[in-house]
């Protein structure tokens, strides 16, 4: 299959969200200045990854990895793969830990220095 | 702080209830289906956050909370990973339950430890998300 | 019955982060007791490891199955020779900064101890995790526990400087988590598994695909941020510079932790299917190696403060790890081995002795080196005998590592790279002399004479310091334990 193909193009559409909302994300975290908004970059980027990987696992028209009582089903059951959904809730679970992190820092940051203006902040170190 | 608005404050005490029985189920849940621990620590969490945001924070900030969400959280992790051992002890290995000799069939023994686990995670991620808040909105760490 | 050492991997990992769970509730039940149970804990796992390198020298590589599943399902920790190795100097290093951290005067408020303890034990548990486990995934969640617990070291004190130089370092790394998050996406979804030796099977099928090939590269870069290869080394400066004392020694054991798990990458996971047509990996990391040492050892030439000198140095030490790795030789990763022991040895007793010397006498900046050979001569012996080792004076233990290291560039027709290595040894001799000619040979212009530091410290910089000369008489103690290592390395893992 060629890379041009519009069907090709077309049938990955939700990597290619993944990848417009990883560059929204780059974009952010290295052209603003405001540190908030420098992670809130940095959460966008990892957002975006979750949906790469929740989109890696799915299947069109798969239902939840769970077994039914009548085990008869079973087998012709078209289920969607359930390690990436339980490896990004490990992955959100981080994340939100270090937003965490990264908003008690800017607090503190704010209360020091009254601003969140990278530029001005990084010659302070 | 000033008193928020009468609508805020009605629907969040209408809220907080139903979220900590949707927190419970969740929790109680997890061993055979969609749930766990974790997001039911943060459902919990968002309950006690939306109670705190409907009436004023000021008592949801003293410093007694602050240590006594510190020993939740940490009893929580701890009663993890002490659960884990259990698996140890009992001949098998860090985290394995079938081993375990109690009087029920595995699957039980299992859905029971399980639960124990998330019961564990789910205190611990209440506990620190609440500090969190506490820190973020309050007076900082 | 599983016997007890089998469990060895696991405990390792799990007796830090419980302790780091329980810390802080006995911190705030019994204030005084806090430092007592972090170092007993970090006693006892020092002979968890001791036992565990024990049992992997005679028995070899031990696997462990969590909850007792096997791997391609369950996640699974192998305690080969590099880990188990690793392990003991994680912990024995950790366990020496732990004591000194107790026997000086606590420099945080009472409230900010315990946690303190808490994060370092954590970060303790997560290096452990690093360098034992085998699956891609835990990797990358106990990369981020370590991270996290760094960014908490680095900015605990709280003032101005050191938050700034923590968001720095939390934002780096938080990027290069997440390139490694989608890495590991790329290589889970090519080869639907997570196990890396499993990884290391399937992938030769597989690898002239763009995905893996895209991977591959998403989890060097991402890793590239957590052990500061050279163009993104920029938050360790400014980290080393403002965060607490013991911060440096901990983040230098979390280096070390970072090349493993890039060993890993390379040799484990690629190693099968690694070869020149498919991926000029060798050059491209040889280069970015040789690249490092050279700037990282010229920054650091331009260096007043000590600290952000001893910062520079060690991105140019991770160059030279990370020249030897990419060598793919056995000889290339024995000396990439040595060199993370003999540089960690050094370059942990050169933080301590520039912390001591802070406490005691102020000591920041490189002019107030004058004359301090006269009135701290214990220290300053310390801090010397760690220089001779890091510049790699012949005989001490990282002259061995380098010349381990050149060999190999030698051995593969690189002659350059082994140029390379001479140069910054001059480099390094260089920036480090400056400081042995103020301090041995120049006046003091201090008003008040200074007085030594305590002796507890004196004897762990000097326990250091010997250490890191002998490690170059005695070479073949860590190389018993890392030939094996490489072998099973360069054989694609266990």
């Amino acid at each position: 299959m060629s890379v041009l193909d519009p069907a090709f193009i077309l049938g990955h559409y939700n990597y290619w969200v993944s990848i417009i909302l990883i560059m929204i994300g780059l974009y952010t975290l290295i052209a603003k200045k405001n540190l908030i908004k420098k992670f809130i970059g940095l959460n966008i980027i990892e957002t975006a990854i979750f949906l790469f990987y929740i989109s890696l696992g799915d299947i069109d028209g798969g239902v939840g990895p769970i077994l039914p009582k009548e085990g008869a089903v079973a087998d012709t059951m078209i289920y969607a793969n359930p390690l990436p959904s339980a490896m990004m809730l490990t992955a959100i679970v981080v994340t939100l830990c270090v937003t965490a992190l990264a908003l008690s820092f800017a607090v503190l940051i704010y209360r020091r220095y009254g601003t969140l203006d990278a530029g001005r902040l990084m010659e302070e170190l | 702080m000033t008193r928020s608005d009468i609508i805020v404050r009605t629907i969040a005490r209408l809220m907080v209830p139903f979220l900590l029985l949707f927190g419970a189920y969740i929790l109680l849940h997890g061993h055979l289906g969609a749930g766990g621990g974790f997001q039911a620590g943060i459902i919990f969490t968002s309950a006690l956050i939306l109670a705190a945001i409907g009436r004023s924070r000021i008592e949801f900030r003293s410093q007694p909370a602050g240590s006594k969400l510190w020993i939740l959280g940490v009893s929580g992790a701890v009663l993890f990973g002490v659960t884990g051992f259990l698996g140890i002890v009992s001949g098998g290995f860090y985290l394995q339950y079938s081993l375990l000799p109690l009087p029920f069939p595995v699957e039980t023994i299992h859905a029971i430890m399980i639960t124990i686990v998330e019961i564990g995670i789910g205190i611990a991620v209440s506990g620190m998300i609440c500090l969190v808040f506490l820190t973020i909105t309050g007076r900082g760490e | 019955m599983i016997p007890v050492t089998d469990h060895l991997p696991i405990l390792v990992v799990m007796i830090p982060v419980i302790t780091a769970y329980i810390t802080p509730l006995v911190g705030i039940l019994l204030k005084r007791t806090v430092k007592g149970i972090a170092v007993v804990a970090l006693s006892v796992n020092l002979a968890c490891s001791l036992l565990l390198a024990h049992y992997v020298l005679i028995n070899g590589p031990i696997s462990y199955h969590l909850s007792g599943v096997p791997p391609p399902l369950g996640i699974e920790f192998v305690a080969d020779h590099l880990g188990a190795v690793l392990s003991l100097l994680i912990s024995a290093i950790t366990l020496i900064a732990i004591i000194y951290l107790s026997a000086t005067i606590p420099e945080l408020g009472k409230k900010k101890t315990s946690i303190f303890y808490t994060l370092i034990l954590l970060a303790v548990g997560g290096m452990q995790g690093i360098v034992l486990t085998n699956d891609l995934f835990n990797l990358f969640v106990l990369i981020e526990i370590l991270a996290i617990a760094m960014y908490g070291l680095v900015a605990i004190r709280g003032d101005g400087k050191s938050l700034l130089a923590g968001y720095k370092y939390l934002l780096i790394g938080s990027a290069g988590s997440a390139l490694i998050l989608i890495g590991t996406g790329f290589l889970f979804i090519s080869t639907g598994t997570l196990n890396m030796t499993l990884m290391g099977d399937i992938l030769p099928d597989i690898i002239n695909s763009w995905t893996v090939l895209g991977g591959f590269a998403l989890l060097i870069a991402g890793l590239s941020t957590k052990i500061g290869l050279f163009p993104l080394h920029i938050w360790m400066p400014d980290a080393y510079a403002h965060a607490p004392s013991i911060t440096p020694v901990i983040s230098t054991l979390a280096l070390k932790a970072g090349l493993v798990a890039l060993i890993r990458l390379i040799y484990v996971i690629f190693g099968p299917s690694l070869s020149a047509e498919t991926v000029p990996l060798p050059s491209v990391l040889s280069l970015l190696g040789a690249v490092a040492i050279i700037i990282c050892s010229i920054v650091a030439l331009q260096q007043a403060d000590i600290r952000r000198m001893l910062a520079y140095s060690t991105g140019a030490n991770i160059g030279c790890i990370v020249l030897g790795i990419s060598f793919a030789t056995s000889a290339g990763l024995e000396g990439a081995m040595l060199h993370m022991i003999t540089h960690t040895v050094s370059k942990v007793c050169l933080f301590i002795a520039a912390d001591a010397m802070l406490i005691q006498a102020g000591i920041r900046r490189i002019e107030d080196f004058r004359g301090l050979a006269d009135e701290m001569p214990y220290t300053m012996a310390g801090f010397s005998l760690g220089a001779i080792s890091i510049i790699g004076i012949p005989l001490s233990g990282g002259f061995m590592s380098k010349i381990y290291v050149a060999n190999a560039a030698i051995g593969i027709g690189l002659l350059i790279y082994a140029g390379v290595i001479l140069f910054w040894t001059l480099l390094t001799a260089l920036y480090f002399f400056r400081i042995f000619r103020f301090a041995y040979f120049e006046p003091s212009h201090r008003e008040h004479r200074l007085h030594e530091t305590p002796w507890p410290s004196i004897l762990i910089i000097l326990i250091l310091g010997g250490a890191s000369i002998l490690l170059g008489f005695f070479v073949e103690v860590p190389m018993e334990m890392i030939r094996p290592a490489a072998g099973i390395l360069l054989g694609g893992g266990i």
